[in-house]
């Protein structure tokens, strides 16, 4: 009887000790940085789905496990963001032996640019249109937020063809060229990484 | 061909057939690759572009848990059949919970040489500007749709964003991250600033 008591005990100590441990409301997280922004671009999108049938034509033997769903209507879904972008350098990814002074010329190899923030205000972004047809659902939070994630993506690779991170190179080049003649230099020469995105 | 050897084809072309179709229908309910919807290629239209010079040199992320819920406004009915499903729902008619992280940068707005530098025989004096928020971060790729029941407004997740991004920001005002904010300005500067002379590095009042 007292072996029985023991075995309930040990086991229900065992199941009570397995409670799961819930993360906090609330995780954050505080790290230095140092980024040189020089370029800020605000850049609208209209992100566009096509929902529609499924179009044979498309179909490609090599994925014929990928069947076509069968879909009783179409959706349709026009979305419109805007970003802000901007971009600079990691100043502090430039390494001790990266400024070299010599009488009163000064040398600095500067990292390659990069985007150093993206941020899209929700008040920014708006369904300027939604269709549906036949027995179709219609288009889910959760839709809307993958399509806002493709539009950044997209976003970002647009502007490295417009040349922001040329910009921003050309950008960090004047402030810093104007930052060390304050400082008394007469020739400052500025030396650019490039970074695989340019 | 004998009736025997034609039999023993049409149950083999029947098998195959049902084979087939088990296989169709396996890859067609029960394929792990969801059907992901593609935005089409657009133009983006770039409204205007800036030069600026911003020095951030404190980040703080967090992440905040936005949960909206809309109950049954009746009373349980487990005796009434039409009820089971507010009962099995537990009184939850609809909910979005969204996930938010989002990120709040401290530094320093150079910007139109908002600082000045002056250079005397013995020491070099920087300026700065007093530490702001330069950027408060929240974009849809750091955004997630925890929980979706029922149909929601637009406006209704607009504004859950827009309360996380304040919560974010009031979050990082707590931390009171301007002094570290100058610490880090201050080792970036002594880095930059390669000289001999004595470096001080002075700030800007808070207003």
């Amino acid at each position: 009887m007292k072996k029985s008591i023991l075995y309930i005990l040990t086991l229900f100590a065992f199941f009570s000790c397995g409670e799961e441990k819930t993360p906090p409301d609330d995780v954050y997280k505080i790290r230095d940085i140092g980024h040189l922004s020089t370029t800020e671009y605000t850049v609208g999108k209209i992100i566009k789905v096509d929902d529609s049938n499924y179009d044979v034509t498309e179909f490609e033997w090599e994925d014929w496990t990928k069947l076509p769903k069968v879909q009783y209507g179409d959706r349709r879904i026009l979305i419109s963001c805007k970003s802000k972008v901007k971009a600079g350098i990691d100043l502090s990814k430039i390494q001790d032996g990266d400024i070299t002074v010599v009488g009163s010329t000064i040398e600095i190899k500067l990292p390659p640019a990069e985007i150093t923030s993206f941020s899209m205000d929700p008040r920014s972004v708006r369904t300027q249109m939604e269709d549906r047809s036949g027995y179709t659902d219609p288009f889910t939070e959760e839709e809307k937020t993958d399509f806002l994630k493709q539009g950044e993506e997209s976003i970002r690779e647009d502007l490295n063809d417009y040349g922001i991170l040329e910009d921003a190179n050309d950008n960090a080049e004047a402030f810093l060229i104007d930052f060390y003649k304050q400082l008394g230099y007469k020739k400052v020469v500025v030396k650019r990484s490039k970074s695989d995105d340019e | 061909m004998n009736k025997e050897t034609k039999r023993l084809l049409t149950n083999v072309l029947v098998l195959i057939g049902l084979i087939l179709v088990v296989v169709l229908a396996y890859f067609y309910f029960f394929s792990e690759e969801e059907d992901k919807l593609l935005i089409e290629e657009t133009e983006i239209q770039i409204e205007s572009v800036r030069t600026i010079a911003e020095i951030s040199t404190v980040s703080f992320r967090d992440e905040v848990v936005m949960d909206t819920v809309e109950m049954y406004d009746t009373d349980h009915g487990i005796y009434d059949p039409r009820k089971w499903k507010e009962w099995y729902d537990h009184d939850v008619k609809r909910r979005l919970t969204l996930i938010i992280k989002g990120e709040v940068k401290y530094g320093f707005d150079l910007t139109d040489d908002n600082y000045s530098l002056k250079s005397d025989e013995t020491t070099v004096t920087l300026l700065l500007p007093a530490p702001t928020i330069i950027d408060i971060i929240v974009s849809p790729s750091q955004t997630e749709v925890f929980e979706e029941k029922g149909k929601w407004d637009e406006s209704v997740r607009r504004n859950m964003e827009i309360r996380a991004k304040k919560q974010i920001e009031k979050s990082a005002k707590n931390l009171r991250l301007e002094d570290k904010a100058k610490n880090n300005a201050e080792r970036l500067f002594e880095k930059l600033i390669q000289t001999d002379k004595i470096l001080i590095i002075e700030f800007e009042d808070n207003e």
